[in-house]
């Protein structure tokens, strides 16, 4: 072992200590609400009349019927809310605003959905489509609303299995 | 203990040779040379008087000063011969072409230091013990604390993914060991799957790994075993060495920097030895053969910084080390609910690829974990007492991938203090007494995961060997932990706890307080160890534990974040009791090894996760998640460590392997997510003194014992062998050190998925990687 000059100690103390980091965490202190960004209810507009409503609320999900006519189209915006807050929050104009992170998917066996609606990036998002339906028929159609930061502004087409479900909707679709 | 004497104060050093001797042809003979110098103690750096000094046939005795000289010399090579009585005598040979002025350093006799080294972590006990080897620690530094424990043979991982590791002992892991830090139980929510433990690896100089239930010294808890973790001894030499060590590794295309100074100074007269340590590492992502692994970056920063003072009875020493962590979690891991898994099952491998990137973005884990500690000891006649202090403060961040704040922020503060005591009370055999206590303080914002709760702990022991004769030893223990919890529930966010089954001392604006203790937590363990001859030795060994149920598995009421399932935990739990039985045979003869050890554990209230069977989903706004309730299960495991090495001249050769069976007595099925059995087989060849080689394959089976009633989202995966190639080279420069390693890992590029790794859902493991290593010894 050496006996080394005081001045390569310093230098080899000081070498030490540049990679060294007493970095403050730059973590926000977290505000008192604590509550994430909540979604209690999809409405369903049809045609700029008619509203449908999904709600969970109070741990219980609860639908209204969607009554459509067979073979016609109709212009279907979505809307969703958050009902815990008093008055009821819109949430979806952040949805809007976040459109390249998001995507709306509807699942039904015999109503076609068209997207009429886009993000900065040319993808559908999905706040407002077009459905086309078939002949008579009772059936599900689940809506979902996916988060896909940082991933959907790579592909080149919409992708319903990608990214996380925020918030599953279920209705129970007549057609008559 | 030893007179100290005026002038020898006590250590022992290596010759050290100061000077380069440069050759220079004579020119013609001038004998006016002058020889001058000081030979000085190098234990203490005080000049040593009296010391006889020969140069070729002229003796010369150092003054008070250590001072020398010889005048008149003549230009020749010479033998210069320094002795002092109680020091080893230094010999060398010296040139003498012109006038020389130097230093040399005496050391003392080996007997002599071996009183003063400071006592590192004395680990007695039969039970299963392995140490790593220094070179075993330093080969794989640059990976993960648990990349370093998985060494030890009958040790494997629990992984989320590649930079998540967490050790697994004979199938038990988490809140069933306890990670040692000299002396100081590590403390940090090591209940969480994705909670790895919070240390550097290049901090630490031994690692020793305790198996099975009973190691009295450290806690009532550690029914699986024992992870002992050590800086180095702080020098008792004076002088500064230092160590620059790097690491680059091609798979996630990373780079390791530590820098180690460490030495013997004088601080206002006294005696202080120091190291001081930093280390930094960056990360990017991952890549499986296929495809990269999107968002598994790393960046990390750690220090460590040490001072202590050797007395003639006492020993003092402070630390104080920051470890701080971010990683990224694969971004496809954090998945909204039970469809969002099945599809990604289905596609067979993540939907997100990026290629590469050091950036680390959502969803991440951000960790902080510092340690102050003071240690001290003081030997008197009546044996030696240790006392440790520390405090730890760590605070987790996760951030999901809904917003830049983090979305959770975990805060768990310690203070514990462990004294003991070590003597030789019983007819000089060693024994041992001590206490421990600690407080605890654990807080978190933003979402719920468990309430908030003090603990306060209090536990004391005591061990006692016998040596019977020269071959038998015999050693039994007992503590005993009484440990208090208070909790701060939120009521509203239960929601399928049953709060009428809670019995709170108060609830006040829906905050309910209630209190646990836990006072039946017994430890203990008898065992006796067998020399049959110098080669082989037997040992057998039984040990209690008890383990109290944690905060998490008590009040867990939610979705698990990569999971997808809802975890439910129960109030009522019982405390686990286990009874751990091994039995070990060492047999090393010449130039072949055989180390067998095998075991069985029964544990009663073995907690865990399973699904319910009446309420299979649960909904929420997300959709719907299966239900998984916490259990309490007898429990039986049996399994068997082994280790063959044979070495012959150049060549070693060893094989070793694990194996574990493990059943639920109340099912009388498999025990879910217990580690498969494997094989490991390596090849070592020492080319010269400087370089060697080496081939290690690690065959790992399939699991198939899984219990039939639990569902897992998709069978345990196929079994798998990994091929590593490894090369080091060592250069000597004066007495510094230049030590080169290269290897290759899974150098077969093999697509493959452990069992144990929580990602396995989602994505394969990373494929082949490059790591090279230079690490520089400046002595």
């Amino acid at each position: 072992m050496t006996k080394l000059q005081p001045t390569i100690f310093l230098l080899l103390l000081s070498f030490a200590f540049v990679f060294t980091s007493c970095s403050d965490d730059d973590d926000n202190t977290p505000q008192a609400d604590n509550e994430e960004e909540l979604i209690t209810t999809v409405q369903v507009i049809i045609d700029g009349s008619q509203t449908f409503e999904y709600n969970f609320i109070d741990n219980v999900a609860s639908a209204d019927d969607i009554t459509l006519s067979p073979n016609t189209s109709y212009n279907v915006e979505l809307k969703f809310l958050n009902k815990e807050e008093n008055p009821v929050e819109d949430i979806t104009s952040e949805i809007q605003e976040e459109g390249d992170e998001h995507l709306i998917c509807f699942d039904a066996n015999s109503i076609a959905v068209s997207y009429t609606d886009a993000d900065v990036n040319d993808l559908e998002v999905g706040l407002m489509t077009t459905w086309q339906t078939g002949n008579a028929a009772t059936e599900q159609m689940i809506i979902t609303l996916k988060h896909q930061p940082d991933v959907k502004e790579t592909l080149s087409a919409i992708d319903c299995s990608v990214g996380s479900t925020d918030v599953e909707a279920i209705f129970d679709v007549i057609v008559q | 203990m030893l007179q100290k004497q005026n002038l020898c104060y006590l250590c022992c050093m290596k010759q050290f040779i100061v000077l380069l001797l440069f050759h220079i042809q004579l020119m013609g003979q001038n004998c006016d040379f002058t020889l001058q110098g000081q030979v000085i103690d190098h234990h203490d750096d005080q000049p040593l008087v009296g010391a006889v000094v020969q140069l070729g046939k002229r003796v010369s005795i150092s003054d008070v000063y250590g001072n020398f000289s010889f005048i008149n010399v003549c230009p020749d090579t010479y033998s210069l011969v320094i002795s002092h009585v109680s020091c080893e005598t230094l010999e060398q040979s010296i040139f003498i072409s012109k006038s020389i002025s130097n230093t040399y350093y005496l050391e003392h006799h080996q007997e002599v230091l071996e009183e003063v080294e400071i006592n590192q972590i004395a680990t007695h006990g039969i039970s299963n013990e392995q140490t790593l080897t220094e070179k075993q620690i330093q080969d794989n530094q640059g990976e993960t604390f648990g990349e370093l424990v998985d060494q030890v043979n009958g040790v494997s991982l629990l992984r989320t993914g590649a930079t998540i590791t967490k050790p697994v002992i004979q199938g038990m892991h988490s809140q069933r060991i306890l990670v040692i830090n000299q002396g100081m139980r590590m403390e940090g929510q090591q209940w969480g799957l994705e909670h790895a433990p919070e240390i550097d690896p290049y901090s630490l100089s031994n690692v020793t790994v305790i198996k099975g239930a009973g190691s009295v010294q450290y806690g009532a808890d550690a029914i699986g075993g024992v992870v002992l973790v050590d800086p180095m001894p702080l020098p008792d030499r004076y002088g500064v060495k230092a160590r620059i060590s790097s690491a680059f590794a091609s798979n996630g295309r990373s780079g390791n920097l530590s820098v180690d100074v460490n030495g013997k100074q004088k601080l206002f007269t006294l005696p202080i030895s120091f190291q001081l340590q930093g280390s930094v590492k960056r990360a990017g992502n991952l890549k499986t053969p296929d495809y990269f692994l999107d968002n598994t970056g790393v960046n990390d920063q750690n220090f460590m910084m040490r001072a202590g003072y050797v007395g003639d009875n006492i020993t003092l020493e402070a630390k104080l080390s920051q470890f701080h962590s971010e990683l990224g979690i694969l971004t496809d891991s954090h998945i909204g609910n039970t469809s969002d898994l099945l599809a990604i099952l289905e596609n067979g491998k993540p939907f997100v690829d990026r290629g590469f990137s050091y950036d680390i973005g959502r969803p991440r884990q951000k960790i902080l974990h510092e340690i102050a500690q003071f240690k001290a000891t003081y030997s008197s006649s009546l044996g030696k007492l240790h006392t440790t202090i520390s405090r730890q403060y760590n605070r987790r961040s996760e951030f999901d991938k809904s917003k830049e704040e983090a979305s959770l922020q975990l805060k768990t503060e310690t203070l514990s203090a462990d004294t003991y005591l070590t003597h030789d009370w019983l007819h000089k055999n060693f024994g041992q007494i001590g206490f421990h206590v600690l407080s605890q303080d654990y807080r978190f914002d933003r979402m719920y995961l468990i309430p908030e709760y003090q603990q306060s702990a209090f536990g004391f022991y005591a061990i006692q060997e016998y040596e019977i004769d020269d071959s038998w030893l015999v050693e039994a223990s007992m503590r005993y932990d009484y440990k208090e919890y208070d909790y701060q529930v939120d009521v509203e966010q239960l929601r399928r706890i049953d709060l009428a089954s809670i019995e709170f001392s108060s609830i006040e604006n829906g905050i309910g307080e209630l209190s646990n203790t836990f006072n039946t937590l017994f430890t203990g363990s008898f065992g006796f160890e067998y020399k049959h001859s110098p080669e082989l030795s037997l040992s057998s060994y039984v040990g209690f534990g008890a383990r109290q149920p944690l905060p998490n598995e008590l009040f867990s009421d939610g979705v698990h974040h990569g999971t997808a399932s809802w975890e439910t935990g129960n109030p009522s739990l019982d405390v686990e009791q286990v009874v751990n039985m091994q039995w070990d045979a060492n047999y090393n003869k010449k130039s072949l090894d055989i180390d067998l050890h095998t075991y069985i554990n029964s544990i009663a209230n073995y907690a865990y996760f399973a699904p319910n069977s009446t309420l299979n989903t649960i909904s929420t706004i997300r959709g719907t998640f299966p239900v998984f309730d916490i259990t309490q299960s007898d429990v039986f495991m049996t399994g068997i460590d082994y280790a063959i090495a044979k070495s012959w001249q150049k060549l070693k050769m060893n094989t070793s392997g694990s194996f574990l069976w493990a059943k639920d007595k109340s099912t009388e099925e498999p025990l879910i997510f217990m580690p498969a059995n494997r094989l490991q087989h390596g090849i070592h060849y020492q080319y010269s003194n400087q370089l060697s080689l080496g081939s290690t394959i690690e065959q790992v089976f399939t699991q198939h014992r899984v219990p039939e009633s639990i569902s897992d989202f998709v069978a345990p995966p196929k079994g798998y062998a990994l091929f590593d190639i490894h090369a080091s080279y060592n250069k000597a420069f004066a007495k510094n050190k230049l030590q080169l390693q290269a290897s290759v890992e899974n150098i077969f590029n093999t697509e493959y998925r452990d069992y144990l790794d929580r990602y396995r859902y989602y994505a394969a493991a990373p494929g082949i990687n490059t790591i090279v290593k230079a690490n520089y010894f400046i002595n």
